[in-house]
């Protein structure tokens, strides 16, 4: 079957009341996460998860990426509203949505995040459909050398993570890796590092971990500003939304910033642990450097928003590339959608096509359909999400972390997994006070065993020999990308910390 | 203060710390059965790539500890570290009483702490926040009990 039959009958699939239901609860309950700032779609993915092991798979991978799509977009409601951004991914919604709003055209900031969210999620859902195919019929062919290839080129991705300071961004990714390590070995399942806590021969799961970063450190990182950030300002809730809040003229004028965002986003989607958040930054500064008026931006005009929205939507389909047609994922999110497949008894790679297709166009479909959702639901709801936004967070935070207990401990049924979540808390809390990374940590956390368990096996299958893995032209190619884009860092900062000393 | 003048030193030592005691309890593990390299291999050279990361670390911490932080000691909003020390207290004792008493009296009873914990001091509605908690985790616990069949433990209930 050709890619649009199989396409007609997911989307027919989808036609029935529990999956209309969980789309709608998925994409609603992802915009008010993402709305919240201190809350993440990542945390609302953690939170349903354990909820979904007694559904049906197709109904499963409805309610998270439903989520996963909601929790993306409603960031851009306080970024334009709060000048905070509801998520990562919209830091550079701000920069013109918020400065739009000041001038009085909230509304049409809101409408204008709304509509080109859904078309940055549409053009890289197109993208998602019709390359994730041919590019499995190409993995298909990789064996644990092409995989470990493409581990430590994405393990590399730290480098680009690791932002300002490369040692902390480094370390980080060390610490990651030290605890992916943790737990039963790929390959002969030596115990190591347990400290003799049978609980920890299985290592730590990724549910607790991530719900411990992302979640627990959150409240602790708010319980030492209460006070400073009780002075906050309110939001702004004195304007009308009619239609979209901009014409035909103005969204015509956006295409190419649209469809170049769209792309960029996308593109950065594909690659492990970057994020909507540099996704959303790039965009913007592509199309300040393309605009005719450059010096505009930042003051409130729409291209900002566009830039910035299409972008990182755009970046759900790229991600959603490599964690389906190779399994590996590139972010938090991504990786609990693969604990979601094991979890279904399935294995997301390239056999997944031939195996699951009908899921994998399922997936698809909700990717479609989800967005739509998001567009509907953020156009004639926008004022139920504003309200939300107002529960003080010494409320909110609270109960959800109560989710987040239960999460964690529905993930295995284990007290042990809710206890740990309050040690990756910490962690996560004492990192971001030295200013270590999150990201690059996490990423190397989920890639770990990954990268040991193919290097091991690829070892097997040469006989011992590290040289054979560059026999493979795929592997070879990847790391050597891989030493080249580090090189490329390494040799930029110490060119620009020369010319940061010649400055000062 | 001391954070900003002794954060990176102490970072650099702690990873320090770490790369060592990785690598000596990586040496303690048997030699793999299976032929390839063992389950030692991956974590020795994390332990060395991590320790001469944090001997790279401790020497910019030198350096950082070395520049002149007396200006800022007038920091406005200063951390709430109690407020931060009493939320992990609450949350440990939290999870750790939790299979005994059961799910619920314990989410109520931490949920109430937990926000009184947390709102500024001219917003604690005492009456207000313990409704909140009783209803939200009656709720909580017979969705998740009921419909979702997660078993959350019933504790002194049960």
């Amino acid at each position: 079957m050709n890619t649009l039959s199989l396409m007609g009958t997911a989307l027919a699939g989808l036609a029935n009341p529990m999956s209309i239901m969980l789309l709608f609860a998925g994409v609603g309950v992802g915009i008010v996460f993402g709305s919240i700032p201190g809350l993440s779609g990542a945390m609302a993915v953690a939170l349903f998860l354990p909820v979904t092991f007694a559904m049906e798979s197709a109904d499963a991978f409805t309610l998270l990426v439903s989520l996963y799509i909601g929790g993306i977009s409603g960031g851009l409601i306080s970024a334009i509203l709060l000048n905070i951004p509801g998520t990562s991914s919209s830091i550079s919604t701000c920069f013109d949505g918020a400065p739009m709003a000041k001038n009085g055209q909230a509304a049409k900031a809101l409408g204008t995040g709304v509509v080109f969210s859904f078309i940055g999620g549409l053009i890289s859902f197109i993208i998602l459909i019709f390359v994730a195919p041919s590019l499995a019929k190409i993995t298909l062919k990789f064996s644990a050398v092409e995989y470990f290839g493409v581990c430590i080129f994405a393990l590399t991705m730290i480098v680009a993570l690791a932002g300002n300071n490369m040692v902390k961004g480094l370390l980080a990714g060390c610490l990651g890796l030290a605890l992916s390590c943790v737990g039963m070995a790929p390959i002969d399942g030596t115990r190591r590092f347990t400290f003799g806590i049978t609980e920890l021969s299985s290592g730590f799961d990724v549910l607790p971990t991530l719900v411990g970063i992302f979640a627990v450190a959150e409240v602790l990182a708010y319980a030492e500003t209460v006070i400073k950030s009780s002075k906050t300002t309110m939001i702004k809730q004195d304007f009308k939304i009619k239609g979209f809040g901009f014409t035909k003229a103005e969204f015509f004028s956006q295409k190419w910033n649209a469809l170049r965002s769209a792309v960029i986003g996308t593109g950065v989607g594909i690659f492990p642990g970057i994020g909507g958040s540099v996704a959303g930054i790039m965009a913007y500064i592509a199309a300040k450097k393309s605009s005719k008026y450059p010096e505009k931006f930042g003051t409130g005009i729409m291209d900002g928003v566009v830039a910035s929205e299409c972008s990182n939507n755009a970046v759900i389909g790229g991600a959603l590339i490599p964690l389906l047609t190779l399994g590996i994922p590139g972010d938090g999110v991504t990786a609990m959608l693969l604990g979601a497949f094991m979890i279904h008894g399935l294995t997301p790679g390239p056999l997944l096509f031939t195996t699951s297709a009908p899921l994998v166009y399922s997936i698809f479909a909700t990717c479609i359909v989800a967005n739509v959702v998001m567009l509907v639901m953020e156009l004639f709801g926008m004022r139920i999400f504003i309200r939300l936004l107002s529960i003080p967070k010494y409320i909110l935070m609270p109960c959800v972390l109560i989710l987040c207990t239960i999460g964690a401990f529905a993930a295995n049924n284990r007290m042990f997994d809710a206890k740990s979540i309050l040690f990756f808390g910490i962690l996560g809390y004492l990192m971001s006070k030295v200013k270590l990374p999150i990201a690059p940590f996490i990423l190397s956390f989920i890639l770990g065993e990954l990268v040991e368990t193919n290097l091991r096996r690829g070892l097997q299958f040469t006989g011992g020999s590290f040289w054979a893995f560059f026999k493979s032209p795929i592997a070879a190619a990847f790391m050597i990308v891989a030493v080249g884009f580090i090189l490329y860092t390494a040799v930029k900062n110490v060119l620009e910390g020369r010319k940061g000393k010649a400055l000062e | 203060m001391y954070l900003k003048k002794y954060g990176d030193l102490a970072t650099g030592i702690v990873f320090l710390v770490i790369a060592v005691v990785f690598y000596v309890l990586a040496g303690q593990l048997p030699p793999s059965l299976l032929g390839g390299v063992g389950s030692d291999f991956v974590p020795k050279i994390l332990a060395v790539g991590t320790g001469i990361l944090s001997v790279l670390q401790i020497i910019s911490g030198v350096k950082t500890m070395k520049k002149d932080f007396s200006g800022e000691a007038a920091d406005e909003d200063r951390p709430e570290y109690i407020r931060v020390l009493a939320t992990v207290a609450a949350f440990g004792i939290y999870v750790t009483v939790m299979e005994k008493v059961g799910f619920l009296i314990s989410s109520i009873v931490y949920l109430f702490a937990q926000m009184v914990i947390l709102a500024p001091r001219e917003k604690r509605n005492f009456l207000l926040l313990a409704v909140i908690a009783v209803v939200f985790n009656i709720v909580v616990y017979f969705i998740f009990r009921n419909a979702l069949n997660v078993m959350l433990p019933k504790g002194i209930l049960g």
